[in-house]
């Protein structure tokens, strides 16, 4: 492996950050040492998306959109490639990219992942699911959205420091959450009967949407952002190939994360491949293998289930929109569940639900600091003696944490929350999907540029989720806020 | 796989507090 050389490639954008050395591309090893760098982000966006809204527009107006939802996870599987182009190329992260064509450009997406995720969409259909299990009342998701978000903070905060404690003691671990949810359950559900409870499905909402145009604009959108990852959530696939080292990413050192504990890739600038025959052809195996890891592991396995829990809420439900514009489809789904094939069965459900929420929430936590600490990193806090990545990544788990607590107590609904994370995120993809053809486009040797096929396609997304936030910001607008509810 | 790991970890010490919490809240009479 030849040593990055003296001489700065004249590429990479330069003028908001320094230029960076030529280092010849990696030989790439087979498919199966890649295989699950993007599993991360496929567990972080089974939460939002596939579990909650695309099932809830399903009660709405039936399987008529799954096509859509599959449009979605498609559009996100082109600019995660993007993403991961510029990242196998350079060992940089998009957001560095972005930095270099603008230095705002960074804060914009650290903005852009803080703002849409403090809304806690996930937190509050979690502790809605609490309720079902245990046939605790509605007022009850406010502290168990609070109590939640704590303890993720706190896990997330503390874990690292007792991590090697942690890994010793998780079989324990297991089993002491196991007795938990089975006294709680024998507790806490004395005297009531599941089944009986079907009756109390809330009734009559009147007025109910029926249509796309009914279900709204904004959830509409938001469904389709969160069909997949969506968001700024994509971005940190950079991250996660840097950690694999996939690419130039091998060339990144890797640090002990004082955070975790665990090697990481640190927050740094990268380097650029010179064009040499010898690097094209590493290059084109390196685009084969990231495109299949990609196709496998992110839009297979995503589009699967995104069809799959819509054909399974359907046929237990159809098509019912006296469900409620909450998670009453969940409710009514288990209850579905427990009398169909057993009792237990309805609450495994709900259980498997809310385990999912809490993973995608420390996923959500996780990926929003992350992206933040090593965006600030290597633009404004660079030279910064205290701010440090860890003291970052903190700052903004508690920020998530303590403005998430706060925001439920105002009474919004978690589908609401979810639909505000979501459009949100669809802003932001507008800006970065733009930014990424531009990036792909100018910054890039030759043979690696994006052309070709894949550009018309990436312009009409950009297309897409551009008009999508020009058009929901219009009604924001001219009609209020409320008119995307 | 050190990501996976660490995440799954966090979530299992993330469950861990939730549910010490929650039976606090519990026994204190809060959830009804």
């Amino acid at each position: 492996m030849a040593e990055p050389s003296t001489q700065l490639a004249s590429e990479l954008p330069s003028r908001y950050l320094p230029a960076v050395p030529y280092s010849d591309l990696p030989e790439p090893r087979r498919l199966r040492n890649y295989l699950g760098a993007s599993v991360i982000l496929t567990a972080t966006a089974l939460g939002s998306g596939e579990l909650v809204l695309w099932p809830y527009i399903s009660t709405q107006v039936g399987l008529g959109l799954v096509w859509l939802a599959v449009l979605g996870i498609t559009m996100q599987y082109f600019l995660n490639m993007e993403i991961e182009r510029y990242t196998l190329i350079t060992g940089e992260t998009a957001v560095t990219g972005f930095s270099r064509l603008w230095l705002p450009w960074g804060g914009i997406m650290v903005l852009g992942a803080i703002l849409p995720n403090v809304w806690p969409g996930w937190a509050s259909s979690a502790a809605t699911e609490f309720t079902f299990i245990f046939d605790l009342d509605d007022s009850n998701v406010p502290l168990i959205t609070t109590i939640f978000l704590l303890a993720i903070g706190l896990a997330v905060t503390v874990s690292p420091v007792i991590y090697q404690t942690l890994e010793k003691v998780q079989g324990v671990m297991v089993v002491l959450i196991l007795v938990f949810v089975v006294a709680a359950i024998v507790v806490a559900t004395k005297g009531s009967a599941w089944a009986s409870t079907v009756t109390s499905i809330p009734q009559g909402v009147g007025g109910l949407p029926t249509s796309i145009g009914v279900v709204g604009a904004a959830a509409l959108f938001g469904a389709i952002v969160f069909a997949g990852a969506g968001g700024g959530n994509n971005l940190v696939q950079s991250n996660y190939l840097r950690d694999k080292g996939m690419g130039m990413g091998i060339r990144i050192p890797n640090i002990v994360s004082p955070i975790t504990g665990e090697e990481v890739a640190a927050p740094s600038l990268g380097y650029m491949t010179p064009s040499t025959p010898e690097n094209e052809r590493r290059w084109r195996r390196w685009w084969a293998i990231a495109n299949q890891e990609q196709l496998i592991t992110f839009w297979f396995i995503g589009a699967l289930l995104l069809v799959a829990l819509q054909v399974l809420v359907v046929s237990m439900l159809g098509v019912n929109t006296s469900l409620g514009t909450g998670l009453g489809f969940i409710h009514a789904e288990g209850r579905e569940l427990a009398r169909i094939v057993a009792p237990w069965f309805g609450i495994a459900f709900y259980v498997a639900g809310f385990l999912i929420l809490l993973s995608t929430n420390i996923g959500v936590v996780d990926w929003v600091s992350r992206l933040t600490a090593d965006s600030l990193k290597v633009t404004f806090l660079r030279d910064s003696g205290f701010w440090s990545e860890s003291k970052i990544y903190i700052t903004v788990v508690w920020l998530l944490i303590i403005a998430g607590s706060g925001i439920i107590w105002t009474g919004i609904k978690p589908v609401a929350l979810l639909v505000i994370s979501a459009t949100g995120g669809g802003f932001v993809m507008a800006i970065y999907s733009v930014l990424l053809i531009l990036l792909n486009r100018k910054a890039l040797p030759d043979f690696a540029r994006l052309k070709g096929w894949r550009l018309p396609i990436m312009v009409l997304i950009a297309l897409f989720y551009v008009a999508f936030s020009v058009f929901l910001i219009y009604e924001m607008i001219t009609a209020g806020p409320a008119s995307l509810a | 796989m050190g990501t996976v790991r660490r995440l799954w970890l966090t979530l299992l010490f993330a469950m861990l507090i939730f549910s010490v919490l929650t039976s606090v809240a519990w026994a204190l009479g809060l959830l009804t």
